[in-house]
């Protein structure tokens, strides 16, 4: 299965976290070194803004600036997009932390080495979709292709953005309907608005 | 272990060797201005390698897995940590054996050149390590300034000494440089969005004191200290307003990550509100 990152369905999203035990569960993360994390936007729902969940792990860059700046080759950006870490290379310097914009890279300190999402490549080689992806009850979290860009799909949204250029294999289905779709760009424009 | 507590070998380690390197930098420039030298422990020579070997040493608290070392040579030249590590091995090892040679010789001479554009070439790319795309408050000046405080405090050493009135004007030019340097960086951290301010380190209501203080004991006070004579204390002064700069830098350090970006929607939603409740209010 050719596949090198995750579609968020806004609209879908509960913040249920089922996604974020699943990966635990399947990978054996400790605590504090979160690989997805659910993170809600306007959680007090004021209501000049709307108020979704990003469901979030590594995004599989197309430019990643952990590649780069790892000092040991500790990453690798493989042919099918996913970039992988090669925990038996890692020097712990958490250099990689500092360089990903997107928070991405954890600390394990039990480990003394960096962690983090490599998109269960070895459920994909066996066919099978991501745990987080098959544990989401309301399927607002799904693969992302390879190759196909899904056009209805954004990049950036509110609580989202690429400041480092780093092209993050994750595209957002944002909420549906008039009011929300209205809110949406208030929002939006008002961020344009404040300098950076 | 918190995200401050975790970087105090990174403040140790560039403290040690921006002086270090400053001192190995400035080496030729002693010649130049017919500042004598001597060999073995007692050179300012041997101080330099001193100071960048004990840094090393302590930066290898940072890592969580320092055994692996040898894996920081994968990423030389591609790599901005693996080339500030093996520049700062290579600074350390021609340097300590430039310390231990007679200057007045052929080998002498060019191993201190050697050790100087070695020093040189670290000191840029310890600021180069820091210009992270994820970082916000390590962009810009903050890439020129260690080598500009290395060089201004390895030339102070050279003042200490032996007091020549060329080197004390080079040092307050490049001291009056360093003050431009970090007024950029410090302004570039004024500029940065309030929410992102208040998102990452809870350190930045204390910026103006930690700033100020450094800015005064590396920068204000040694200018008035070389003129009164006492270059010491000069030298004393730089080295403590050092140590903080780089306390500040890693303290005071704002970085991008999807939660800042997170709060400055919510910030932006809050204005929003706000704005909506006086339009409600003049209704």
């Amino acid at each position: 299965m050719t596949a090198a990152g995750f579609l968020v369905d806004l609209e879908r999203c509960v913040g249920c976290g089922a996604c974020v035990l699943a990966c635990r569960l399947e990978n054996g993360w400790g605590a504090g070194c979160d690989w997805r994390r659910v993170l809600p936007l306007n959680l007090r729902r004021r209501r000049s803004g709307p108020t979704y969940f990003l469901s979030l792990a590594c995004h599989h860059c197309d430019h990643p600036t952990c590649v780069a700046a790892c000092p040991s080759d500790a990453y690798e950006k493989r042919e099918s997009g996913v970039v992988v870490h090669l925990g038996e290379r890692c020097v712990g310097c958490r250099y990689c932390e500092m360089a990903c914009p997107f928070g991405a890279p954890r600390y394990d300190a039990g480990k003394g080495i960096v962690t983090k999402c490599h998109l269960c490549h070895h459920r994909l080689d066996a066919g099978e979709l991501p745990a987080c992806v098959t544990a989401c009850p309301t399927e607002a979290l799904g693969l992302l292709p390879r190759e196909r860009a899904d056009g209805t799909a954004r990049s950036v949204v509110p609580g989202f953005d690429d400041p480092a250029g780093c092209e993050p294999r994750v595209r957002f289905k944002v909420p549906r309907g008039q009011r929300r779709a209205a809110l949406m760009s208030e929002l939006e424009a008002a961020m344009r608005r404040t300098s950076r | 272990m918190s995200q401050h507590a975790r970087e105090w070998p990174l403040v140790v380690f560039t403290s040690l060797a921006i002086a270090g390197a400053g001192i190995v930098a400035t080496q030729p420039l002693g010649w130049a201005a017919g500042v004598p030298d001597a060999v073995g422990w007692k050179a300012a020579g041997m101080w330099g390698p001193a100071l960048i070997g004990l840094g090393l040493l302590v930066s290898l608290a940072h890592l969580g897995r320092p055994t692996r070392l040898l894996q920081v040579r994968r990423g030389v030249r591609r790599s901005a940590l693996s080339n500030e590590v093996a520049l700062a091995s290579g600074t350390l090892a021609v340097s300590a054996v430039a310390a231990l040679v007679p200057a007045g010789g052929a080998a002498g001479q060019v191993l201190r050149l050697l050790a100087a554009a070695l020093a040189t070439a670290f000191l840029v790319s310890l600021g180069l390590v820091y210009r992270l795309k994820g970082q916000r408050a390590w962009e810009g000046a903050a890439v020129a300034g260690p080598v500009v405080s290395a060089l201004a405090l390895g030339a102070a050493v050279l003042v200490a000494r032996d007091a020549r009135w060329p080197v004390v004007i080079l040092v307050a030019f490049l001291l009056g440089v360093d003050a431009g340097v970090f007024a950029v960086r410090w302004a570039a951290l004024e500029r940065l969005d309030p929410s992102f301010r208040s998102a990452r380190s809870s350190l930045l209501p204390w910026r103006v004191p930690m700033l100020g203080l450094r800015l005064a004991l590396f920068d204000i006070l040694p200018v008035g200290l070389l003129l009164a004579g006492r270059e010491a204390t000069a030298v004393t002064a730089m080295a403590a307003g050092l140590a903080v700069d780089r306390l500040a830098f890693y303290l005071l350090a704002v970085q991008h990550t999807t939660e800042a970006e997170i709060a400055r929607a919510e910030w932006a939603i809050a204005e929003l509100d706000g704005l909506a409740g006086l339009a409600d209010g003049k209704r």
